[in-house]
């Protein structure tokens, strides 16, 4: 293959099997992106679920997506629009070379993040404590009476909607530690960087999935 | 390089310098920019959902969403500046989206002749559950399948089990069904 490469032109970080760090760089770009669009395709299953559900049921969404807190939800989208902001920023910090800059707007993204899950205990202890819970999990509690009878429905989309997307969020906190201990070790350069956008893009799908999740679980008219 | 002819890719185009990339850092004012618009349609999300905008509630709520998701792909996620083969596989899976639901929500119109056919759906779920607040509150029985049969049957509606929706048996002559079955 290219045995014409001398070793100084050839940066330690591009694996044997790459001609040169921008083909590196792509190729790790491309199998992030198949995988975002997976993820895209797993939760549209969900985002059809509850369409159907909306459809069948629409008095019935209507009532019970009224005990969703639409302020503790707004919070949560703009805690995470915020975060994706700072990745955003972090990806840029690493372009440019700037490291401390980097490891401060990992940090922040990863913070808006805890607090993200903080909302969501809240308001999941609140819907447990309730008992709007999905199946035969449900219970009507004293001031509930009113509720719909399939209102476990709702609440069962509610729980697997932004019970999956929680996840995620778990899962994009992991990722972003990993991430900002790396930059802590100074494994990133302004050439090397595609593992701080591929985490950055991981999260910024994440913030996606919840830009549409929003409207329609807690914004319903 | 050497003499033979042996050729350097990146995304498909030849390249000359081994190091050559096609990086573009977006100015800091870009990235701030974005980030106030989203909070300000973010407020307009709040806005629509509080109008009364009736049967447009959904698809303009939609829309809004639409144009978040957008500018968070098109900047944060810098679509706008990268190799567009990004942007078609990321395209792609909202076009295979937008198929999935298309044909489930399609058959799901058609759903309204089955349902007259065999006297099952909404409007009858609905008398069965009015008859339920009619009764005593029953705890965990209330919502209970074999409760519901009972209902059903005592309001004379058949269940799907029973009226040859799931078996199959009846026949679906279009002519016969019109004047209903039962």
């Amino acid at each position: 293959m290219s045995s014409t490469h001398s070793h100084s032109e050839r940066p330690a970080w591009v694996a044997h099997h790459f001609d040169t760090p921008g083909q590196q760089v792509s190729s790790a770009k491309l199998g992030m992106w198949l995988f975002l669009s997976t993820e895209m395709l797993m939760f549209s299953g969900l985002f059809l679920a509850y369409f159907i559900i909306r459809q069948l049921h629409p008095e019935m969404v209507l009532v019970a997506s009224n005990e969703l807190n639409k302020v503790l939800g707004g919070v949560n989208t703009i805690v995470l629009i915020t975060s994706s902001y700072t990745a955003a920023m972090a990806v840029r910090s690493a372009q440019t070379g700037e490291q401390k800059a980097l490891q401060r707007y990992l940090l922040v993204t990863i913070a808006c993040a805890f607090i993200f899950m903080g909302v969501k205990y809240v308001e999941y202890s609140a819907k447990i404590s309730h008992g709007l819970l999905p199946w035969n999990f449900y219970e009507v509690h004293h001031g509930y009476e009113h509720m719909p009878d399939l209102a476990p429905m709702f609440f069962g989309i509610y729980f697997a909607m932004t019970g999956l997307h929680g996840v995620h969020v778990l899962v994009g906190i992991g990722v972003l530690t990993w991430i900002y201990f790396r930059a802590r070790r100074g494994e990133f350069s302004s050439e090397n960087y595609v593992a701080v956008e591929n985490a950055a893009l991981y999260w910024h799908i994440v913030d996606l999935v919840w830009i549409f999740l929003f409207p329609l679980l807690y914004l319903v008219k | 390089m050497s003499n033979d002819t042996h050729y350097v890719y990146l995304n498909g185009q030849k390249v000359h310098d081994v190091h050559e990339s096609h990086e573009h850092v977006s100015p800091q004012w870009l990235y701030g920019g974005v980030f106030a618009a989203l909070l300000v349609l973010t407020g307009v999300t709040y806005l629509v959902s509080f109008a009364d905008l009736g049967v447009l509630s959904l698809p303009v709520a939609m829309a809004v969403a639409v144009v978040k998701a957008s500018l968070v792909a098109a900047f944060f996620m810098h679509l706008l500046f990268e190799d567009r083969f990004y942007s078609f596989i990321f395209v792609t899976s909202f076009a295979l989206i937008g198929l999935f639901f298309g044909i489930i929500l399609f058959d799901m119109a058609s759903t309204a002749e089955v349902v007259e056919e065999h006297q099952i759906g909404a409007p009858r779920e609905n008398e069965v559950r009015k008859k339920l607040d009619e009764a005593p509150a029953m705890g965990a029985e209330r919502t209970h399948p074999s409760t519901i049969d009972k209902l059903r049957n005592e309001l004379g509606y058949g269940n799907p089990a029973s009226n040859g929706f799931i078996s199959g048996e009846e026949k679906h002559d279009e002519g016969e069904a019109a004047h209903g079955g039962h």
